[in-house]
């Protein structure tokens, strides 16, 4: 049972999960838990909070699997998808006013902050190194305080003193930069319009 | 916003960048725009490659997730006295939550009981039903038990014979539905299994849920000879409001 979970592709595992088998989702979690608490942790800066998302996430899959559709993307994706909206609507969320505080506070005694540091997956490593370091610094900054800060592209206009639209403009051109240089280095694949 | 403002936002949608009345206008205009949904997965999937690792998940997380998913298995035993015990033949009592509902009922008069515990009755086997579907393991196991001893089954088949479901009855009164080719419903919806009991009466054995594949439980009596499944609102009725789509003589 166990050796067959773990041959099992993730749309397989998802569609167990449709069927009531926890093990599938056992399976699911042994394979992108960790990512998710990252991810969960990265952008709230607390690990207490970031461990009651992912419970979310997970459990959000077992009653709803259906949600998942392998046609537009890894399950992956989706779950780290979730993952970012959930933990940026708590940050945004006006109870969270003393996580925000605590989350700035931790971020203010990181100086020197590089998101190179967390790229973890090695053999996509290289790449993704060489991809951001070609990135003008202006699109790496504001897809860094968006992204991994959680802050709207308002926010981040704000914080740069830069004008919104090109603010907006710069994380567009920014992760098309970024999608068509992982596509060329075979990173990830070419998908055409969606039907 | 116009269809070149809502592209000029799409990486910062992606990105849970944009304010709430922001997401929404451009999660309407995506329904509508295969093209703008193709790019924002294209950023999605850049932005998942970033966020890729970079940690291990809490020690005894998975506990957590897991006590979630697979509540504790309902008591079963202890509802053997009279009027419950009749209705524990009618899967209405068990578990904890069942004997506390039905002790001031068993204290009024027989009419206003009978409505009660129809009443209760759904909300209880929603209940069970649940708890008893996700603890496959618990479940497979009285299956197992049933089917490692002489037992009877039957096989509920719709009136076009491509859809059916597979009920065995164990030695002790106790019997469950095994499997079925059931289509999962929307979560608005679940299966309702009957029993017809005489010529017109028909009483509910319970909810089972909106994707009925693994096994659960449930109690007949003698005088039921019939067994019927019909689709009904989450959290099932007193009564059967939709056709019968499976069914079979017991």
């Amino acid at each position: 049972m166990r050796s067959d979970l773990s041959l099992a592709s993730d749309a397989n595992l998802v569609i167990a999960i449709s069927r009531w088998d926890e093990a599938a989702l056992a399976e699911i979690y042994r394979r992108h838990a960790g990512a998710i608490f990252g991810l969960a942790r990265r952008v709230l800066f607390n690990a207490q909070v970031a461990e009651e998302v992912v419970q979310e996430i997970f459990l959000r899959l077992w009653s709803a699997p259906e949600r998942f559709d392998p046609g537009r993307g890894s399950l992956r994706s989706f779950l780290l998808t979730q993952t970012h909206g959930r933990a940026v609507d708590l940050l945004r969320s006006d109870s969270a006013r003393r996580l925000r505080e605590e989350r700035e506070a931790r971020h203010r005694a990181e100086a020197g902050y590089d998101i190179d540091r967390e790229i973890w997956d090695l053999t996509v490593a290289e790449q993704l190194r060489d991809v951001l370091s070609s990135l003008p610094s202006g699109e790496r900054e504001a897809i860094e305080l968006a992204y991994f800060q959680g802050h709207t592209y308002r926010e981040v206009a704000a914080m740069l003193a830069e004008p919104e639209g090109t603010v907006k403009g710069r994380i567009r051109s920014g992760l098309k930069r970024m999608h068509g240089s992982l596509v060329a280095s075979g990173v990830v694949t070419e998908r055409g319009d969606e039907s | 916003m116009n269809e070149n403002e809502i592209e000029e936002l799409l990486g910062a949608y992606a990105l849970d960048a944009v304010d709430a009345s922001e997401r929404d206008e451009i999660e309407a205009h995506l329904l509508v725009c295969p093209r703008c949904r193709a790019e924002v997965a294209a950023h999605r999937e850049v932005a998942t490659l970033l966020a890729n690792g970079g940690a291990i998940a809490p020690e005894g997380l998975w506990n957590k997730i897991a006590s979630e998913i697979a509540p504790p298995i309902p008591d079963l035993t202890g509802a053997t006295d009279g009027l419950l015990a009749r209705l524990s033949a009618r899967g209405v009592v068990r578990g904890r939550h069942s004997r506390a509902l039905l002790a001031p009922v068993l204290a009024s008069a027989a009419a206003i009981v009978v409505i009660a515990l129809l009443s209760a009755q759904v909300f209880n086997l929603t209940s069970r039903v649940h708890a008893q579907s996700t603890n496959a393991l618990g479940m497979n196991a009285a299956v197992n038990s049933v089917l490692a001893h002489p037992h009877r089954s039957i096989l509920l088949t719709s009136s076009t014979h491509d859809v059916d479901a597979t009920v065995i009855f164990g030695s002790d009164g106790n019997a469950y539905w095994v499997s079925s080719n059931l289509a999962r419903l929307p979560v608005s919806k679940t299966y309702q299994l009957w029993a017809l009991v005489g010529n017109a009466k028909v009483v509910s054995l319970g909810v089972l849920g909106a994707n009925p594949k693994h096994p659960s439980a449930f109690r007949i009596e003698p005088q039921m000879h019939e067994l019927m499944v019909t689709i009904e609102p989450a959290g099932g009725n007193p009564g059967p409001t939709t056709r019968v789509i499976l069914s079979a003589m017991m």
